[in-house]
């Protein structure tokens, strides 16, 4: 066990973790942000997505350590009332289904637009293709990126 | 029903029986489990009168009104995606008759009462389209009883609108949080009237999913976000070749990880139990 300093969502925390510990288990187990979803655990389907940096990274097989000193930004802190321009798009568009992964696709939207603030389809497709929707919601994914482009 | 029953024999019964079924289904849900639970609030100490407790009333097991006139709706489906929270939720609210902005959701605990809780077959609706309209129904006659009592008028010439049980003169209104103490003294109707349904102004419109917000902000409970006092996880290990198991195992070097508090082997499976996921 060892002693991590953590910024996420612009809040200080120390925690207790081993080492190994991936990133996803510390939001959720020792923080209790439990936002960020657990799904395939092994960095493929892009589900635990959260911002390091600004760069998007699969919490599931981030180490904590990698993750200390960085600025951690989570579903949760994305915006302080969830008035960010891709939640509001994402309501409008109707993406959401069972909305397990959605969280993780909202994360990687905003790393994307972060980098390219008016992305055309093949950039979405390109920066989105591996973050997986079991319910089919890509193309609504595409639709909501484009309507929040249009506010960022 | 018995659970041999295929498919054919299950849409053969329902279509035999037809509403009634459902109204047995719902009568019986719905009589026993009236309730109305008043939260005392805190004694005064100044002289001055107590203010009224807060109050919800529970005329039936799938919804809830409390004095704000917030409507709550129990889901008691699973949702997966397909929406079913919203669309019960509509239904009763139609019923009941308020704005869709006063309107919350709430998953139902495991409960007999509410029968076959699971998701599959794409039946809710229609299976449980009447129970929902009827139990929405059932609260808004108390409702307007209520205020025909109050008002000395009869109930058959108030109406009701977006939360508000109108008098017959057209203009006098009383919004339904202000009724809820009063309709739940009141019994519980055994047969509710039907709003006409070309008047209906949620039940044939597309609303989007309620819990929409909650997913984009993160909020929104899985199953997997939910946790307990004391509660820990197992997280199962398989042998990665299909129909196989192991022959032997090592566990030390699962010990020595903080958190880990046991190994159980379950058949051809290991299960790991920590304090964390």
């Amino acid at each position: 066990m060892a002693s991590f300093e953590l910024l996420v969502n612009g809040q200080n925390y120390t925690v207790e973790a081993e080492r190994q510990m991936p990133l996803l288990w510390v939001l959720r187990d020792l923080l209790g942000l439990t936002g960020t979803k657990f799904s395939c655990g092994a960095g493929l389907c892009g589900s635990c997505t959260v911002l390091m940096d600004d760069e998007p990274v699969r919490s599931c097989v981030t180490l904590v350590e990698n993750a200390a000193g960085k600025n951690i930004i989570t579903i949760e802190g994305l915006s302080p009332d969830g008035s960010h321009p891709l939640q509001a798009a994402w309501i409008e568009e109707r993406v959401s289904q069972c909305g397990y992964c959605q969280p993780g696709q909202i994360m990687n939207a905003a790393a994307l637009l972060k980098k390219n603030p008016k992305p055309t389809d093949n950039d979405i497709n390109a920066a989105m293709g591996d973050v997986l929707c079991r319910c089919g919601s890509y193309q609504r994914i595409r639709a909501a990126i484009h309507k929040a482009a249009e506010v960022v | 029903m018995a659970e041999s029953m295929n498919r054919r024999d299950f849409i053969k019964l329902v279509g035999a029986a037809g509403g009634a079924l459902v109204l047995a289904v719902y009568l019986d849900a719905c009589t026993p489990e009236a309730t109305a639970t008043p939260t005392v609030g805190l004694p005064s100490s100044t002289g001055t009168p107590e203010p009224r407790p807060p109050y919800e009333w529970a005329p039936n097991i799938y919804l809830k009104l409390d004095q704000d006139g917030i409507l709550t709706v129990t889901a008691f489906r699973s949702d997966m995606g397909q929406g079913i929270r919203t669309a019960t939720a509509m239904l009763v609210a139609e019923e009941v008759d308020v704005d869709w902005s006063s309107v919350r959701i709430e998953q139902a605990p495991a409960d007999r009462q509410y029968g076959d809780q699971q998701t599959g077959g794409s039946v809710s609706i229609s299976t449980y389209y009447y129970t929902l309209l009827l139990a929405g129904a059932a609260a808004r006659q108390m409702l307007v009883e209520a205020a025909a009592q109050a008002w000395d008028v009869k109930a058959e010439n108030c109406t009701t609108k977006s939360g508000y049980v109108i008098h017959p003169d057209g203009a006098t209104k009383i919004p339904y949080g202000e009724l809820v103490e009063a309709a739940s003294k009141l019994e519980v109707p055994k047969k509710p009237k039907l709003k006409d349904a070309t008047q209906y102004k949620i039940e044939r419109t597309s609303l989007g999913h309620w819990d929409a917000p909650l997913i984009v902000t993160g909020k929104a409970m899985y199953g997997f976000d939910v946790r307990v006092p004391g509660m820990h996880f197992a997280a199962i290990a398989r042998c990665p070749v299909f129909g196989s198991g192991y022959v032997s195992y090592d566990d030390a070097d699962a010990k020595m990880v903080a958190g880990v508090k046991q190994i159980v082997p379950i058949g051809d499976r290991i299960s790991v139990v920590a304090e964390y996921s």
